[in-house]
């Protein structure tokens, strides 16, 4: 059919779903995922329960490489409409392509059931190949798909088999609508962290250790899960910290930016931030990480608008756990400007800990350039005395030192007809001379808050770090 | 979806997130590139962000060319080339902001600033009283209304609206340091160093505040009090108005001494030492202030980089220059003299190292300071080699005699 004629059609009745059905199945077909795509999303606007809609999104997400997502959507449709054969061939197709024989085996057995014309046999081939001899019916049936980013065996132990067991992959749609990153198991833990021993005893204290010890904790008054903000210049680690304390409480970590709480219209930002928090109750033990905290939880007295404010009550609303228990939600902030954070925010139950993450100390920095040395044709390399001479640089800093140097020995490389020239030791530190370290700007400013607004000593690690303290 | 992406960037502005609320004025733009509200919105997203001022000025114009007629635009565009120092053209943007709309109070506190930036004081404050006219509550009006009462010396008055400002909002740091100015005015140093605090403690960040406290720190000297209260007379005066003042001291100098040197020529020669060092003082009173600061524990930590870098090369040129020269008044050591005047007189130059916005300005006078004080060491130098000292320290002088004058070129200070 031509394309420019239905889209043609489509300009005149522009909300019918049936033709963005057939645009979007064309574009597929040329591979023309992007506006395949928005054809579809169009589409479920209007029918948000179309199970077709929903199976054209997957494949197109699978085209595009987006296994886990296209899994995930999967999962949901042959979970909500157990009869859609498609779904549960294409699920058997992605199954293959990740080893799994034996559950892509029962998915496919499952498809053919359904309807015997979808027979492929070079798909039943690479089945066999993959291990898939024999059907695994548990893995259809009984447990969902224990994908690495999305879940594990434990996370699903306790799910009955009528409705609970819907949660998991139901959540993973809804994670990935919210546009949020959900991981039911993070592989990050602080051994992962080279250095910064401080700052992983101070979250020790306190957050590992009150959720392992409550009994202890609370003799002393001190109690389990609530609010913790991390503060410091940006890209010193923040966010990996946190991914890394939740791998240490073996939790749920579900990874909020600000702009999956913006991203629609602003009335809907409250309900999307209830959503949010509504995940993470229903995946507890949860970390729940939100990035660039100071704009979610601005000061009011910054803003102009009322729409700002009521974003910021219902933030407030879910830190109290007004409408739901936050027990077992574990909820961290991150920020770089924790002087534009609202003091309701701090208060007794919200954010009262607070945790500074300095730029990386000489082990975080050695490890970082380790870690960068690794991926290239690096020489004569002492990454301690690399470490001594970047002190205060954060690790993007570090990164494009080691692009400078790279920039360099390829320019030689091309001048020398492509041979490869390697990258010395004394390059990098030749590089790192025309980096001024990103951290010092944040330090100018964090310097006058811990000057001058420092009542009740929340900037007190600043000055012991800018050695300023009296 | 129009006004909701608009409405974002304003969300994401009122944020202090300023790039993020630039992309999506941009990306907004680029499908309705014909929306005078949204290059509006850049404009003042722009105006937000450190070193944006010309972008700024070129989105607000854009603005203004979709939307002639709207004086809130205009009285925009006045802001922007007041950001950029632009005084004449802001006050010619403001007058057609009040053209358009007589009753925009926006455009009269433009036309108000436009006038303070060419210090016509009272222009201002007779503007910015138009602004409280149409809107009493104009927090930022009664603030403006406040300085410019007090550079006039009206600080009665200025105390008068910055209390009620406060009355209305105890926690507006703009008028806590209002408060403070009025008290170093009135010579309450002690009092003033409380209110810059506590406007600091508000809002860390405010310049304003910190150069007052920076003030107020440096009164602890008693030649800088003496100094402050000079600046301070002075700077209720126009640009005319000043030089009037200092070439009548100047005149009056003159007469002065050769009425005492009729008497009693030592007399003479204290009142030219005098004179000079006032006359020397003004250059030298903000570096030597920094140095103060440098040597006190606590206020040391209200300077910043440039100050604590200026607040060395002039202090330590002026002060350790005195020092050499009081050496040099010992009958076996005279061979120092030199240099320790070489030393003072580089100060001067110096001055215009550490917080000279331009590079150009920059460089040639931190070159003349450099040979100021190498000429002095030379004169040192040739006593030790050739027995005699060159005399090379009037060049020295020289140089800062030049120095004073091509200061004047405002391309070598901005």
């Amino acid at each position: 059919m031509d394309l420019n004629a239905l889209q043609a059609a489509l300009a005149a009745s522009p909300e019918n779903v049936p033709l963005l059905v057939l645009i979007a199945k064309q574009h597929l077909e040329n591979f023309e995922i992007e506006k395949a795509t928005k054809h579809l999303e169009d589409a479920l606007k209007l029918e948000p329960e179309n199970q077709e809609i929903q199976y054209l999104l997957a494949k197109g997400m699978s085209l595009d490489g987006k296994i886990s997502l296209a899994m995930v959507r999967l999962e949901a449709i042959c979970q909500k409409s157990p009869e859609y054969a498609d779904a549960w061939l294409l699920r058997a197709s992605l199954l293959v392509t990740e080893n799994d024989g034996r559950a892509a085996r029962s998915c496919y057995e499952k498809a053919i059931e359904l309807n015997p014309d979808l027979k492929n046999d070079k798909l039943l081939k690479d089945i066999i190949k993959a291990g898939g001899e024999t059907a695994d019916r548990s893995a259809d049936l009984e447990k969902d798909r224990d994908d690495a980013q999305f879940g594990n065996e434990n996370d699903y132990s306790e799910l009955n088999d009528d409705s609970d067991d819907i949660i998991p992959s139901l959540d993973g749609v809804m994670a990935h609508d919210l546009e949020v990153d959900l991981q039911l198991q993070t592989e990050k833990s602080f051994k992962d962290i080279g250095g910064m021993e401080d700052v992983k005893e101070e979250i020790r204290m306190k957050i590992i250790y009150p959720l392992q010890k409550p009994e202890l904790f609370s003799k002393y008054g001190k109690s389990a899960g609530g609010g913790v903000m991390l503060y410091g210049p940006p890209g010193c680690g923040k966010t990996l910290m946190s991914l890394a304390t939740a791998g240490e409480i073996k939790s749920t970590f579900l990874n909020v930016g600000l702009h999956q709480v913006l991203n629609m219209y602003i009335g809907e930002s409250e309900s999307r931030l209830h959503e949010i928090f509504e995940l993470a109750r229903r995946h507890k033990p949860c970390v729940l990480f939100f990035d660039e905290i100071d704009a979610l939880a601005a000061d009011r007295r910054d803003m102009r608008q009322s729409g700002g404010r009521f974003l910021i009550n219902q933030f407030l609303n879910e830190l109290d756990g007004a409408k739901a228990e936050n027990d077992g939600v574990l909820i961290l902030g991150a920020t770089n400007a924790p002087w534009h954070v609202d003091n309701a925010f701090l208060r007794p139950g919200r954010f009262d800990r607070v945790i500074f993450v300095p730029p990386p100390d000489l082990k975080a920095r050695s490890e970082i350039a380790r870690i960068y040395s690794k991926e290239k044709p690096v020489v004569q390399f002492d990454e301690k005395e690399f470490a001594k001479k970047t002190e205060g640089f954060s690790g993007a800093d570090i990164k494009s030192a080691f692009e400078r140097a790279t920039e360099s020995a390829l320019m030689e490389a091309m001048k020398k007809g492509g041979e490869v020239v390697p990258i010395t030791g004394k390059s990098l530190i030749k590089s790192t001379k025309s980096i001024r370290p990103s951290t010092r700007k944040w330090f100018d400013s964090a310097k006058n808050y811990a000057l001058y607004a420092n009542q009740d000593g929340l900037y007190d690690d600043i000055l012991e770090y800018l050695k300023m303290n009296k | 979806m129009e006004s909701n992406q608009i409405e974002q960037a304003r969300f994401l502005r009122d944020r202090h997130r300023y790039e993020e609320s630039e992309a999506m004025l941009l990306t907004y733009l680029s499908a309705f590139p014909d929306s005078a509200e949204g290059h509006c919105e850049l404009a003042l997203t722009r105006m937000s962000m450190d070193g944006r001022e010309k972008q700024a000025l070129e989105s607000i114009e854009n603005a203004i060319g979709l939307a002639p007629d709207n004086a809130w635009m205009q009285a925009v565009r006045s802001f922007a080339l007041c950001d950029l120092d632009k005084w004449d053209r802001a006050l010619k943007s403001a007058n057609e902001a009040i053209a358009i709309d007589a009753m925009c109070d926006l455009a009269w506190v433009a036309q108000a600033r436009s006038y303070a930036g060419k210090e016509k004081w009272k222009d201002a404050e007779s503007a910015i009283r138009k602004a409280l006219e149409i809107d009493p509550n104009n927090s930022q009006a009664n603030n403006l209304l406040s300085v410019y009462l007090r550079v006039q010396g009206k600080t009665q008055e200025a105390s008068k609206f910055t209390d009620l400002q406060l009355s209305q909002d105890a926690e507006d740091p703009f008028a806590l340091s209002n408060a403070g100015w009025t008290k170093l005015h009135e010579s309450k140093y002690k009092e003033a160093e409380q209110l810059f605090l506590e406007a600091l403690r508000l809002d860390p960040e405010q310049e304003y505040a910190r150069q007052g406290l920076r003030e107020a720190y440096k009164t602890r000297s008693l030649f800088y009090r003496i100094y402050l209260k000079w600046a301070l007379f002075m700077q209720r005066f126009e640009g005319g108005s000043q030089t009037l003042i200092i070439l009548s001291l100047f005149i009056g100098y003159k007469v002065f001494q050769k009425y005492l040197n009729d008497i009693n020529p030592a007399l003479a020669i204290t009142l030219a030492l005098v004179y000079m060092l006032f006359i020397f003082w003004v250059w030298l009173a903000s570096g030597v202030g920094h140095f103060i600061l440098l040597l006190d524990k606590r206020a040391r930590l209200s300077l910043n980089k440039p100050e604590k870098l200026d607040g060395s090369l002039v202090g330590g040129s002026f002060l350790g220059g005195l020092a050499i020269m009081l050496m040099g008044l010992i009958p076996s050591l005279d061979h120092f003299m030199g240099m320790g005047i070489a030393m003072v007189v580089s100060a001067i130059p110096l001055s215009l190292v550490a917080l000279n916005e331009s590079k150009v300005g920059k460089f040639l006078f931190g070159l003349f300071g450099v040979l100021g004080i190498s000429l002095g060491v030379l004169n040192v130098i040739t006593f030790y080699t050739i027995g005699k000292t060159g005399d090379f320290f009037y060049l020295s002088i020289l140089i800062a005699f030049l120095t004073t004058w091509i200061a004047m070129i405002p391309g070598l200070r901005r």
